[in-house]
């Protein structure tokens, strides 16, 4: 009897958790729904190295402009933002302390132009493993990133 | 009547296709050592079409996209496949000894000899064909520095002769057109 009174309870706090949440996603953790990082993707790395590049796309639905000032991953010792630029004849990889996200708009993280380096991977990704990690915005929110390795 | 016009029409154009490359003037023979710690001789590449890059095994983008492109060039090339070499030639030989480029250059599907040497022998090179490059430090980065580079892809005859120079863009269809053009103008 008191097994059933519990499950009743168990789906009506379920009930209202997820009405809250998809009222007010803001206030399941600080998380941004209304910006998401879509089809991420990362390559093996090469036999002797221990970094790769995350890919992705990351849509900004809100009405206003904001910027992604860092990237973290548990999976890496270190995570940074860069760059693919044109530097003369040449093309450079720098890093940046930035990436606009405008409003309404997109941010696409490619091999010709933006992206995620890991450095110090933890573990050796093989095709088709995730790795995950969190972009942080300038008004201190996050938006998380799941990449599926690729060859 | 029309067969034989059509047939004539396609030799002369063989022809012009032959007249049409001309030789550069970037380019000559070089020693380097290979990725096998051998020395290597541009030289012995005689009577095979060689196509030369310029790149750095930490480069994320840049280099795995070129050799991916050319591992579909040969895909292509099929039976001519064997009359092509490819030479990667490290601008970084700090930390592109050769056991990492013979480690990093295997994990691709296409034959490219990994290329280093002394900095004076690389940049030797680099001048030779026009090519460029430079160190740049990154100290806000976890690397230490970062390899800013020109990104042609050089194309040369079996006679040694740069005849093409590829752009970062050009598509698989145009190395593979540029390269049979190469080796018909070669038999």
């Amino acid at each position: 009897m008191r097994a059933k009174r519990n499950a009743v309870l168990e789906r009506r706090a379920f009930l209202i958790l997820s009405v809250a949440g998809l009222l007010f996603p803001t206030a399941l953790g600080a998380q941004t729904a209304a910006i998401v990082a879509r089809d991420a993707w990362a390559r093996v790395p090469l036999p002797s190295k221990t970094e790769t590049a995350l890919y992705m796309v990351v849509e900004n639905h809100t009405a206003q402009s904001r910027t992604i000032v860092s990237v973290s991953s548990d999976a890496a010792a270190a995570a940074e933002l860069h760059q693919m630029t044109m530097m003369k004849t040449m093309m450079v990889m720098t890093p940046v302390s930035q990436v606009a996200l405008p409003a309404k708009g997109k941010a696409s993280f490619d091999p010709s132009g933006f992206h995620i380096m890991l450095y110090g991977l933890k573990t050796r990704p093989a095709v088709g493993d995730k790795i995950t990690a969190t972009l942080k915005l300038d008004d201190g929110t996050t938006v998380p990133v799941e990449a599926i390795v690729r060859k | 009547m029309r067969a034989w016009i059509v047939a004539l029409l396609a030799l002369a154009s063989l022809g012009c296709q032959r007249a049409q490359l001309p030789v550069l003037s970037v380019g000559g023979d070089f020693a380097l050592t290979d990725y096998n710690n051998q020395r290597f001789e541009l030289s012995s590449l005689r009577g095979k079409a060689v196509l030369i890059f310029f790149g750095y095994t930490s480069c994320p983008d840049v280099c795995p996209t070129t050799l991916s492109k050319l591992s579909s060039v040969y895909k292509r090339l099929g039976k001519d496949a064997p009359r092509v070499k490819t030479l990667y030639i490290t601008v970084d030989p700090d930390r592109d000894t050769p056991a990492v480029m013979k480690a990093d250059l295997g994990s691709f599907d296409l034959d490219a000899l990994g290329l280093t040497g002394t900095k004076p022998e690389i940049d030797k090179v680099v001048a030779l064909y026009g090519a460029s490059y430079e160190i740049i430090p990154t100290p806000q980065s976890a690397e230490k520095y970062t390899v800013a580079h020109s990104t042609t892809v050089y194309a040369l005859d079996p006679a040694g002769r740069t005849r093409v120079l590829f752009p970062y863009d050009a598509t698989v269809d145009q190395i593979v057109e540029g390269l049979r053009s190469i080796l018909v103008s070669s038999t």
